[in-house]
């Protein structure tokens, strides 16, 4: 008798399905959530693992009335768009443009979407509270993403990339030094170093920011970039000495000798010989460096008061959020782009990667 | 340095050695050493944020943590009633419903109980002023007072029900006092003890760390071990799943956080749809994830697990990757079958890096601040506050230099026991 085979391919994929569909539902939910239109997000009749485009109750596209604010004298109304025109969100512009005028006084609008409906024609008299036509909304839509031009958003990006590189800078210069010294030459006390290093992996953050936070405020640079700039090496810099350590003990030692011999200085073999041979550590030690310090968010919430100043993890978190309203959709938008900049720098070494934590851990 | 001529390979060595390893030592002094030498001696101190002077006062921090509780207390719900409505309040509270609203930048939450909408707490989160609410109206025993020809429903609180009060310090309880509590409470202040371990807030905070830990610890396993066993078989697509499945814990938990926030959002979470849908709940009576102690924690533990489980999966399967192919062969003319192959083959092999992988994985749990601070933030009301961000609470919201400080160095000693257990594997690994 034949048994079934099932092909091993697919046997791995099923097998590893429920896994992968835990560790992406979440992103699947804000990458969703960050295109539906906010008629969409909080309609509780529709399917929310997919963006409708009909409205649940009533069966038609989501629609919007435009209203005359309470506040608005009553005045001939003057349409500056058309039927059919399309229409932007008007917290997502810079200087947004109204849909209408009445007496002086600018209508705008508060969805992406197509002008549906005019009730009151132009030049007719509009009142306060007053419906004077409808809006189809647009959906999927771009709205919330556009309205992260109007946050701060970019601006911790930028504080957030910024601090990774230089992070990654101080922690390889003096990382890797040290790493090439406890994994090769040998003196008094180098294993005693090596072990104290590793172990001060193990004094975390959540440890170190009370006393961290006076000693920034005694140096003068809390509420700055410089103040992550010190502070974050303080994880890097041991966890990327242990890692190198790995790579560095599988240079073979003759090159170096043969180096030596050669008439080099010590320096310009470390420089010429043995940097290119472990550029592969290096490069997986400078991704965890920049990761771990994009990551962060004990000290950068406790040393940045300012909004301008946060990093990106510290910025969405707290200042996305307005008292206690909570924007699902330009917070999702946010969160979506803000995991870019780590997936692009994993996507293109995951194999350097993923062989760094092997040496590292094997080692 | 120029090589002294005449001394042999190695001698040579050491100048070169410190002049490398220096700059990483005088950094990891000043900005590892010093600050945690600094934590010290803060927690031995009466240090304030913007205080000026710090005075010495010795292990109070540790042994004197000044607690307060509020239980035994009357909470008036309402007055002025004549006996026979109060007695129908009392007997129909149970079909009374917590209704919350927003107040300017803090919410409100009611108490809709026989016909009458009585306020009872504001909270700066809507979860911590519904939990209190619930509590009110569920776990407190209600009792018809007489007052003359009048009479009062009071919901009184006993030794434990509702510890409102587990604050540490007068700020925070003060501020809880003003701002908290709407209905009129005979609220009394007394002193429980003084010791550290009598601090209800702390112990709270241990226990909550311990189940946060090791609960997750051995879930990250059964994901893990599976997982990465799947992907150490050759197989089409294999790079990209792996490449998939690390991406919970590479994206800051900040950012990805704010997806659970959404997944477990009051009203619009998703479980409750597909519960809802399934059958299994009615609309009506919707699990509120953050605004129940039990279904916070179980929402932390899951975010943690989540997170945590591509790390032990990677970890585990470098492990494999190094075992060498020939006795994986060997064992396979053997006759051996995948089970025993794993249990007598991989796993043995795996153990050390199993352990590495683990005791990382603890000692990353047990100093999480990040997920808990997203997810909850401590609530309801500090029911799921953990040593860090119990720590954070009162070292820097409160402005407590000292008391955070020693309540963040509890954090040490098991730190302490996990390298010292790491140090062990490592060791027996090298053997």
């Amino acid at each position: 008798m034949k048994r079934l085979r099932i092909p091993p391919d697919l046997l791995s994929w099923l097998g590893l399905l429920p896994f992968l569909a835990f560790a992406l539902f979440p992103f699947y939910w804000g990458l969703v959530t960050s295109f539906k239109a906010d008629s969409n997000l909080y309609d509780l009749t529709r399917n929310p693992l997919w963006i409708s485009h009909l409205d649940g109750r009533t069966g038609k596209p989501y629609h919007k009335d435009i209203i005359v604010p309470a506040s608005y004298r009553e005045g001939p109304i003057e349409w500056r768009e058309k039927l059919g025109d399309h229409l932007l969100r008007s917290d997502s512009e810079q200087h947004p443009k109204p849909l209408a005028v009445i007496d002086g006084q600018e209508i705008l609008s508060p969805v992406d979407g197509k002008l549906l409906r005019i009730d009151v024609a132009q030049g007719a008299i509009a009142h306060p509270n007053e419906q004077i036509g409808d809006i189809e909304v647009e959906n999927p839509t771009l709205s919330h993403y556009r309205f992260l031009t109007q946050t701060p958003f970019y601006r911790w990006m930028k504080v957030s990339l910024l601090t990774g590189l230089a992070v990654v800078f101080i922690t390889l210069l003096i990382s890797v030094p040290a790493a090439y010294s406890l994994a090769r030459l040998r003196f008094r006390g180098n294993r005693a170093i090596g072990i104290a290093i590793f172990l001060t992996y193990l004094i975390p953050p959540t440890i170190l920011f009370i006393p961290f936070s006076q000693l920034v405020g005694a140096l003068h640079i809390d509420n700055t970039i410089w103040s992550l700039i010190l502070s974050y090496p303080t994880f890097t810099i041991p966890f990327c000495t242990w890692l190198l350590m790995g790579f560095f003990r599988g240079v073979p030692r003759e090159i170096e000798e043969r180096a030596l011999l050669d008439g080099a200085t010590r320096m310009q073999m470390l420089r010429l010989v043995v940097i290119p041979v472990v550029l592969p550590g290096i490069l997986t030690a400078g991704i965890f460096a920049f990761t771990l310090s994009f990551q962060e968010y004990v000290y950068a919430l406790t040393f940045i008061s300012s909004t301008a100043n946060r990093t990106l993890p510290v910025g969405i978190s707290v200042e996305m959020v307005r008292g206690d309203v909570y924007f699902w959709g330009p917070l999702m938008a946010s969160a979506i782009l803000g995991s870019l900049p780590v997936v692009i720098v994993y996507g293109l070494s995951l194999n350097y990667f993923i062989s760094g934590m092997t040496t590292g851990a094997t080692k | 340095m120029r090589p002294v001529k005449g001394l042999p390979f190695s001698e040579r060595e050491a100048p070169f050695g410190y002049a490398l390893v220096l700059p990483a030592l005088l950094y990891l002094t000043a900005f590892i050493a010093y600050p945690f030498a600094m934590s010290v001696y803060l927690s031995v101190s009466d240090a304030q944020a913007g205080a000026q002077k710090w005075n010495f006062v010795g292990t109070d921090n540790y042994s004197k943590v000044e607690s307060y509780d509020l239980s035994g207390n009357d909470f008036v719900i309402a007055s002025r009633l004549t006996p026979a409505e109060a007695q129908a309040l009392v007997d129909t509270h149970k079909d009374g419903k917590v209704v919350t609203s927003v107040e300017g930048a803090r919410f409100k939450a009611s108490l809709e109980v026989g016909g009458r909408t009585v306020p009872v707490f504001a909270s700066d989160t809507e979860d911590s002023a519904a939990y209190l609410a619930t509590t009110l109206l569920n776990d407190l025993d209600w009792q018809v007072r007489a007052k003359g020809t009048e009479a009062e429903v009071v919901a009184h609180s006993g030794d434990s029900a509702l510890a409102l009060g587990n604050f540490t310090d007068r700020k925070l309880l003060d501020k809880a006092r003003k701002g908290d509590v709407l209905i009129d409470a005979h609220l009394e202040v007394k002193s429980i003890g003084t010791g550290v371990w009598q601090d209800p807030n702390f112990i709270l905070a241990v226990k909550n760390t311990l189940k946060y830990t090791f609960g997750t610890e051995l879930v990250k396993l059964f994901f893990g071990i599976p997982c990465a066993l799947l992907l150490y078989r050759k197989f089409r697509g294999r790079q990209l799943l792996r490449g998939l499945l690390v991406i919970p814990w590479v994206i800051p938990i900040a950012i990805s956080g704010q997806a659970w926030l959404w997944i477990l959002d009051s009203t619009y979470s998703v479980f409750n749809w597909l519960l809802v849908r399934g059958g299994f709940i009615t609309p009506q009576n919707i699990l509120n994830f953050r605004g129940d102690p039990h279904l916070a924690m179980a929402s932390l533990v899951v975010v943690n697990v989540w997170r945590g489980f591509p790390f032990t999966t990677i970890i585990i399967l470098a492990g494999l990757t190094s075992i060498p192919d020939e006795i994986i062969e060997r064992s396979k003319l053997d006759g051996t079958n995948a089970l025993q192959r794993f249990v007598y083959v991989m796993a043995p092999m795996v153990r050390p890096i199993l352990m590495v992988s683990l005791l990382f994985s603890v000692v990353f749990s047990f100093t999480d601040f990040n997920t808990i601070w997203i997810i909850t933030r401590g609530g309801p009301y500090d029911q799921t506050q953990m040593l860090a961000t119990y720590a954070y609470q009162v070292g820097v919201n409160a402005g407590y230099l000292g008391k955070g400080a020693a309540i963040s160095l509890f954090l040490f000693p098991i730190m302490a026991l996990t390298v010292f257990g790491m140090l062990q594997s490592l060791r027996k690994e090298n053997m």
